[in-house]
């Protein structure tokens, strides 16, 4: 039975199914997934959400999986924001909230990532993340104070 | 004029894509359009990364030979390395009809497959040869590839450790386990691994760029505080330090103890910040 089955697969798996196999990747080169974890570190999960998704459009991904990003992005930035105006002691590990959106991003991001990076050129492969994750981490910082302080008002 | 062939092969079997090439630059005319020609010079063409002159001498040698496997397999990895894949799937398939069995082109298929993020259909294909050829390396090092792909940085380096068990010898396991080592902040064991890849391929630029990052990481101080929290076990070393601040303030040296928190912070923010300045 063993070679039976095994047989058919063999025939199965030599079929081609790259075929309709077209380069996924924008006009722009992805930033690192692993240095996004700087602007998700400092800018919080709302910074991370949005380079995050932009990121998913950069490496070719469909919307549904830019949309699980900011999803993640949004969820921690909302729990970030209840709890700091629920009163609760947040201290430093406000820091931590972004992190674990980049964390939890992982299983979108991360393969197609290192898809891209493994077989591609190197460091050359990865777009520059300077300007945008201090732009990103600026802005969504002042957001998230905006809101904390309109919350408490 | 076999002579020449038997000297290119080993120096392709050295890594030496350049001296192969100078010694098959000079066959004359009666061999210089031989299938064993176009075969070898493809290969020397792919190991230097020219991988569009490679698929034209492929293509050329087609022209006499449309059957060859070795030619095909040349193709196949000359298109997949300019992104071609559905082209590269074509020729391996090609070659995979005559030699169905034959291990190599199994895990180039597979890794044509890890390009375009097949990786289920990747994995089938390794254990497929894994069931052909149980002491062959290459569905080994396909095997670590994709774990590495799918994220998986622990199981793909015992791979690489069982890999290099079996095949002292791999550079792609050596290489495998440097990154992953680098990673683990050990760069002074990733500089030898990375040392070994250089040595068995000298050609190879980005083997050689990876062992002067590691090799910087060992000696710049500035990265010394990246590699102590890569470390396992670095956030017991923060919450002692903690710890000893607090100590230190409660015994009444308040001003040491606030001195000794920030100075904590300030490195603690350097090893974070350090691989986006230092690299």
């Amino acid at each position: 039975m063993r070679g039976i089955s095994l047989a058919v697969d063999r025939d199965r798996l030599l079929e081609p199914t790259l075929a309709n196999y077209r380069d996924p990747r924008g006009a722009e080169l992805p930033w690192s997934f692993n240095r996004l974890a700087y602007p998700a570190f400092f800018g919080g999960p709302l910074a991370f959400g949005v380079l995050g998704a932009l990121n998913a459009r950069r490496l070719g991904l469909p919307k549904r999986e830019a949309y699980q990003v900011v999803g993640w992005g949004l969820l921690f930035e909302g729990l970030l924001i209840a709890a700091v105006v629920a009163g609760y002691f947040v201290g430093f590990a406000f820091l931590t909230f972004g992190y674990a959106a980049h964390w939890c991003s992982r299983g979108v991001l991360e393969t197609p990532d290192r898809v891209h990076h493994y077989f591609g050129d190197g460091e050359d492969s990865y777009a520059d993340l300077a300007d945008a994750a201090v732009l990103a981490t600026i802005a969504a910082r002042l957001f998230e104070i905006v809101l904390i302080a309109g919350f408490i008002k | 004029m076999t002579v020449a062939f038997e000297q290119a092969r080993r120096y392709l079997e050295m890594g030496r894509s350049r001296q192969a090439l100078e010694v098959l630059a000079e066959l004359d005319s009666s061999t210089t359009d031989s299938p064993e020609a176009y075969i070898l010079r493809g290969y020397a063409l792919i190991g230097l990364g020219r991988h569009d002159d490679a698929a034209e001498a492929a293509r050329s040698g087609l022209a006499q030979t449309p059957e060859a496997v070795q030619l095909l397999h040349v193709l196949a990895m000359a298109e997949a390395g300019q992104g071609r894949l559905a082209e590269a799937e074509a020729a391996i398939l090609a070659a995979l009809e005559q030699e169905p069995e034959d291990v190599t082109l199994l895990c180039e298929y597979a890794e044509t497959l890890m390009r375009g993020a097949q990786l289920w259909k990747a994995d089938q294909l390794l254990r497929l040869a894994a069931e052909i050829d149980p002491e062959a390396a290459e569905w080994r090092e396909g095997r670590v590839t994709l774990a590495y792909l799918r994220g998986d940085d622990h199981h793909a380096a015992s791979l690489s450790r069982e890999l290099l068990a079996e095949h002292p010898e791999s550079i792609h396991g050596h290489r495998m386990l440097g990154l992953h080592e680098l990673n683990e902040g050990r760069p002074g064991a990733a500089t030898e691994r990375f040392a070994e890849a250089v040595r068995s391929r000298p050609e190879e630029e980005r083997f050689a760029t990876e062992a002067r990052a590691a090799r910087a990481r060992v000696r710049n101080p500035l990265w010394w505080p990246t590699t102590l929290l890569l470390r396992d076990g670095s956030w017991l070393v923060l919450f002692g330090g903690l710890f000893l601040c607090g100590g230190v303030a409660a015994m009444g040296a308040e001003t040491l103890g606030v001195i000794l928190f920030l100075l904590l912070i300030v490195v603690y923010l350097w090893a974070l910040i350090a691989p986006a300045v230092l690299e």
